[in-house]
Order: structure tokens, then C-alpha cells, then sequence
């Protein structure tokens, strides 16, 4: 599937004090001045994608998330411990579906087509593709968005160290904020990448092709496929996402994103 | 190239109308409701009514086959998942893909604790590992032994119906021969308090589709079926129970959480899943309706049918009697579709009493014995995330 167009960005708390992302100027006023700062991060990213493509209105929308809209999320939690028993705000609870940012993108497009949230940890964007692949397949002169985002919250830094997490991952990954969105499909437009292929599953149906570079998300040891591209994302669920946008900006001329979700693994197989 | 069937050989569900697709049968087929006040479940909601599955997370465990300590949603899901594999004759280590749907996942054990973590305390924080939506995912193919992709959809309470045309999409591709989809929710205190907000709660038990309804009531459950290539179901001497011949997702972009007034989405939900199954209206027997029983929904949804259909359909909310299962809907009612098909049945769509003002169907307020050859079901959701199935006897 030709890539026609990527943004993305990362927030890593501590870190990046001047992270620029893309889109902000292209985000409808009104509607961003009510969205949360990360949710407004997200849909800046995605029109920031999309206008790079000249794409008005995307003929579908498949978004990934691993741990969806965290703070509205949190702050619900709070509402129902502050008035239980009196009548409480349900805009967090609203705004607190894993499918609120594809859902206000396609608000804020006016797009009808099909439109996928998924979540499955570090994998929640491979689903997303997966999803964007097999629809293209079937409508190849559709053009669609594809991308995943997800939200940093302190709460996340302190289930970090009480969980032992540190142990698990990438030394030196720390929980971040990102996102990466893309514009697939169409038959005519810029060409900036071609994904060769998208996989999931257990780990002898997912192994990478000998002579393409490899890149490997934060569960998956580095020793020996290839570098860990976790210090630039950032740690997040989206990372893999932020990850194939970084290496479409690095003009790599091909690479194989390795990542892990549990006992599920997951490629992408991105080439020029 | 001719588009293979997607053969439905496998069912299972648990709902508050009891455990497993017998028991969904025998009370469909009363027009037994589930809706009751909690009584197993120590939520502090004793004036709301529910559709809890009526049994303890200890009890669920049992049933299950593993311990309590783990999220109602895994238990739930667990349950009917099982079922549907051993109704397709599919067993442990077998090449299947999970399409699972879930929006309230580990929320129910996390609600307990979280204000605290977030106030720096760590007790009960190994909870947090399971809070994750995928977790319950996770855990179905550990325990099922189910070895191939896992996903989780979270498209709110179209989820699971967007699981099931994932799975017709893997299978038409070539990528799945075999997918089990479905979802699970459990009732939790968040979603609760969520929808009192929105004061979408129907204070007596839900009346869809009827001029008086006064909102929904929040149910649980959980419904999987095993979706197979054609070929495949034959080369194993599987008769299919029935087929997922179409299935189209839609959005209404018209408002975060209210369906536009015309019910857009909706209308392009069933004309395309419709589209998609290469049947015209007049093909479809029966309509299981999202039926949720609030005003917004009952109104735009009877108006996009009355849009569609020349003369609408039997049709009617299975809701009435399950209340709302949010991720789990979409598959339930799929499961209800498919127990439709194969025992020619109309089920009843519960307390209706006079028709919406300025519409004209009504729906099926009895059970009834018909033929029952395709099924539309609809599923929609928060974020304008508008679903409709077809299932029927033929591919």
C-alpha cells in the first residue's frame, strides 16, 4: 500500500520542553478549544497528514490506541468520587471511549467510511493498519487515514516504577506522550513509502525477511534484530507508529518494525 | 474472483438471560426478560434496574475453569468463548484469529483502587496490569489456546459488530481461514455513573421503540461466534449454522453522542451492510434493532428503517430483555440473529406500548414462529460509529 503522507510527534515529560506538532494551525477552532491538550495533539497530527496528501475528506478512518483517552478517563474517575450521588458532568465520560479521537476526526471531516478503533497494547496501530490494508485491498482507489496516539498521565510514571516496568522494557524507556498518523491508498498523489506488509501473531508466523534493517519497539531485545527505536519515540503504545513516520522522515530506504504485545508479535515492513 | 462465504459453525453467549445459547433460546422464545434490580453484583445502584448476569465472579470462575482474581469481563468472555469454539468442534492449539470487543475491560477491578493510585497510594496496583481493554483479549487466547492474531476492537457499543465484519474482511482476504469474534462486558460502577450522567438510564425497566421509553438499562454479557471460510467449514464436514453474508460500519459525523436527526449513519450502516450481503430490502425478515430505548436513538434509528424499507420488517430490541451490553451487543444480538434463522423465530421487543410519535411501524411485541431466512442487526455507538449486519441461511 503507497504511503502518501506522515506526521507525528512525541512528548517525552522532562525532555522535550519545545516538541513542535504539526497541524495545530490546522485544527477547527471551536472544536479544539473543548478537547483536551493530548486529544488536540492527536487530530492536529492527523490533519497535518492529511493535508500534506491534499486529502479533504479520507474515504476511512482506522485509528489504534493502546490506552485511549486517559485523562478524560481519569478525571471521570474523579467526578464519580467527588459527587457520588449527585448528578455528575458526563462530558469526561463522553470523551472517555477508546474511539473519541477517530470519532471527532471524522466529526471534524465530515467522513462517513468505515471508521476502526483498535487496541491491543504496543500492537493497538499494527490492527489499524491491518484493518487499512484489507480495506484498500477491496476499494484501491480509496485513500484512507491510518495512525494511533496515546496520552501521558504522572499516573502512568508511578505505575511505571510500583510495576517494576523499568524490568520489562528498553533501558532508559520512559512512559511518553505521541502520536503518528498517515494517508494510504489512492491511485495518483506524492509516493513517500510503500508498506510491503503488516503482521501479527505468534512469533514463527512473524519473522522478519534476512537483508531489510530492523528496528525493535521496547519488549522485543534488541540483541541481536537490530536498534531499538524506543529512546526516540518515547514509550507509548503509539510508539510503533511514531516509529515507521520516523523512519518514512529519515528517508531510510527500507525497514522492518519489530514489536511485542504480550505473547502476540508484530511487524511492519515498510519500504520507498 | 468470487468472494468466499464467511460460514458461521460456532455460538456462544452469556447475558442476563442465563448462560449459554440454550438458555438465550428458551427465554427468547418465552419473551422472558432479564432486567432486575442487582443482585448479585455490589454496585450502589439499588433504585437502577440492570441486566446483570445473574451470578458472582466466583461463580463465573467456576464455570470458567480458572481462579476469581481477574476482571468479570475475562470471566464473561471466557465463558462464551469457549462454548462457541466447542460448538464449531474447534479445539486448544487450533489456527484461529481473536477479534475480540471490549470497552469497559478491567475497569471493574481498577474503579476500585484508581483515585487512590492516583493520590500516590499502591494498594491493589497489580490491578493496573489487567486495566487494559486487550487484556481480556489476551487472556481468552492464552486460556482457549488459540493460536493466531489477537486484536481488540473499541468503537463503544457497535465494538463487537465491528469485530464480526473484521472477521468476514480477514476471511474474504485469504489472511484468516478461521476467526472467533466477539466481545465482553462486564457492568462496572464507571459505565454506571456514565450513563446516569447522561441521564440516558431508564429509571423503571426500558421500554425501545415505544412512545414512552425513558432511556436504557445497562446489561453485561459477553457472545463470540467462530467465523470460517466456506471451503474450510466443508473440508472439516461442518454444516454452517448460518452465514455472515454482509457488514458495513458507517459514520454519522453529526455529534459526539446523539445520532444526527435524519439517523444518516444508521441509514448508510444497513444500505451498505445490505449492499455488502447482495440483498435488497425486501429480502430481510427480521430487524434485531440497537433499540436502546433512549429518545434520541428509538427515534432516528425507527426513522432511518422507515428511510430504507418500504414496508419495515418485523422488527424489534432484544435489549428489552438483555439491557444494553455495549461491546457485547453487537455479537449477542448476532447470536440472537443466528438462533432466529435456525428456530424460525421473531423474539419479542419488550413493554412496548403505543408507537413513536409520527412514525409508523411497530415493533414485534411477542414472541412469534416464522421463517426467518436473513437478519439485520444493528449496532451503534458513541463517536457516530454506526454498524449493521446481515446474517442469513445462505451465503
Amino acid at each position: 500500500m503507497i504511503v502518501r503522507a506522515s506526521a507525528h510527534y512525541t512528548l517525552r515529560p522532562g525532555r522535550d520542553v519545545e516538541t513542535v506538532v504539526p497541524g495545530m494551525d490546522l485544527l477547527p477552532k471551536p472544536m479544539a478549544r473543548r478537547m483536551i491538550a493530548p486529544v488536540r495533539r492527536a487530530m492536529a497530527c492527523a490533519l497535518a497528514a492529511l493535508a500534506e496528501a491534499g486529502v479533504e475528506r479520507p474515504d476511512g478512518i482506522f485509528y489504534g490506541t493502546g490506552l485511549g483517552c486517559l485523562a478524560d478517563t481519569q478525571e471521570f474517575l474523579l467526578e464519580i468520587e467527588r459527587n457520588a450521588g449527585s448528578l455528575l458532568a458526563p462530558t469526561s465520560f463522553m470523551r472517555s471511549t477508546h474511539n473519541t479521537v477517530a470519532g471527532l476526526l471524522a466529526l471534524a471531516l465530515k467522513a462517513p467510511g468505515p471508521n476502526l478503533t483498535f487496541s491491543q497494547g504496543f500492537l493497538s496501530f499494527h490492527a489499524a493498519l491491518l484493518a487499512a490494508v484489507l480495506h484498500l485491498e477491496e476499494r484501491p482507489g480509496d485513500r484512507v487515514l491510518v495512525g494511533a496516539s496515546d496520552e501521558h498521565l504522572p499516573l502512568l510514571d508511578q505505575l511505571f516504577e510500583a510495576l517494576h516496568l523499568e524490568e520489562a522494557v528498553a533501558p532508559g524507556a520512559r512512559p511518553a506522550e505521541g502520536a503518528a498518523f498517515f494517508v494510504l491508498g489512492g491511485t495518483d498523489g506524492p509516493v513517500k513509502g510503500r508498506v510491503v506488509d503488516v503482521r501479527m501473531g505468534p512469533a514463527d508466523r512473524v519473522k522478519a525477511a534476512a537483508g531489510t534493517a530492523i528496528w525493535t519497539g521496547a519488549l522485543v531485545p534488541a540483541t541481536p534484530p537490530g536498534p531499538c527505536y524506543a529512546e526516540r519515540t518515547g514509550l507509548h503504545h503509539s510508539a510503533p507508529a511514531v516509529a515507521l513516520a520516523l523512519a518514512l522522515a529519515d528517508a531510510v530506504p527500507a525497514v522492518q518494525v519489530l514489536d511485542r504485545e504480550g505473547a502476540q508479535h508484530g511487524l511492519i515492513h515498510l519500504a520507498r | 474472483m468470487k468472494r468466499p462465504p464467511v460460514a458461521i459453525t460456532g455460538i456462544g453467549a452469556i447475558s442476563a438471560l442465563g448462560t449459554g445459547t440454550a438458555a438465550q433460546l428458551e427465554a427468547l422464545r418465552d419473551g422472558r426478560s432479564g432486567i432486575t434490580r442487582l443482585t448479585h453484583l455490589s454496585l450502589p445502584f439499588p433504585e437502577q434496574w440492570f441486566g446483570e448476569v445473574k451470578a458472582t465472579n466466583a461463580d463465573l470462575a467456576a464455570l470458567a475453569g480458572v481462579d476469581a482474581d481477574r476482571s468479570r469481563t475475562v470471566l464473561l468472555g471466557l465463558i462464551a468463548a469457549r462454548e462457541a469454539l466447542r460448538n464449531a468442534g474447534i479445539g486448544p492449539g487450533a489456527d484461529i484469529d481473536l477479534l475480540s470487543a471490549s470497552t469497559v475491560g478491567g475497569m471493574d477491578r481498577s474503579e476500585v483502587f484508581a483515585t487512590r493510585w492516583m493520590a500516590g497510594a499502591t494498594d491493589g496496583i497489580d490491578r493496573a496490569r489487567g486495566h487494559a481493554v486487550c487484556d481480556h483479549a489476551q487472556q481468552l487466547a492464552q486460556h482457549l489456546g488459540l493460536n493466531g492474531r489477537v486484536a481488540t476492537l473499541s468503537t463503544a457499543c457497535s465494538s463487537s459488530a465491528n469485530a464480526l465484519m473484521l472477521g468476514a474482511w480477514l476471511i474474504r482476504s485469504g489472511r484468516a481461514d478461521a476467526v472467533l469474534a466477539g466481545g465482553a462486558d462486564a457492568l462496572c460502577r464507571f459505565t454506571t455513573e456514565g450513563f446516569r450522567a447522561l441521564s440516558a438510564m431508564d429509571p423503571a425497566a426500558c421500554r425501545p421503540f415505544s412512545a414512552d421509553r425513558a432511556g436504557m438499562n445497562l446489561g453485561e454479557g459477553a457472545a463470540y461466534l467462530v467465523l470460517e471460510h466456506g471451503d474450510r467449514a466443508q473440508a472439516r464436514g461442518r454444516t454452517p449454522l448460518a452465514f455472515l453474508a454482509g457488514a458495513a460500519n458507517a459514520n454519522d459525523a453529526h455529534h459526539q453522542t446523539a445520532t444526527s436527526p435524519e439517523g444518516d449513519g444508521p441509514y448508510r450502516a444497513m444500505r451498505e451492510a445490505l449492499a455488502d450481503a447482495g440483498r435488497t430490502p425486501h429480502q430481510v425478515d427480521l430487524i434485531n434493532a440497537h433499540g436502546t430505548g433512549t429518545d434520541n436513538n428509538d427515534g432516528t434509528e425507527q426513522l432511518a428503517m422507515e428511510r430504507l424499507f418500504t414496508t419495515v420488517p418485523p422488527f424489534s430490541s432484544t435489549k428489552s430483555a438483555t439491557g444494553h451490553t455495549l461491546a457485547a451487543a453487537g455479537a449477542l444480538e448476532a447470536v440472537f440473529s443466528v438462533l432466529c434463522i435456525r428456530h424460525g423465530l421473531l423474539p419479542a421487543n419488550l413493554r412496548h406500548s403505543a408507537p413513536i410519535e409520527g412514525l409508523r411501524a411497530t415493533p414485534n411485541t411477542t414472541p412469534r414462529r416464522a421463517e426467518v431466512r436473513t437478519v439485520l442487526s444493528t449496532s451503534f455507538g458513541f463517536g457516530g460509529n454506526d454498524s449493521a449486519l446481515v446474517l442469513s441461511s445462505t451465503p
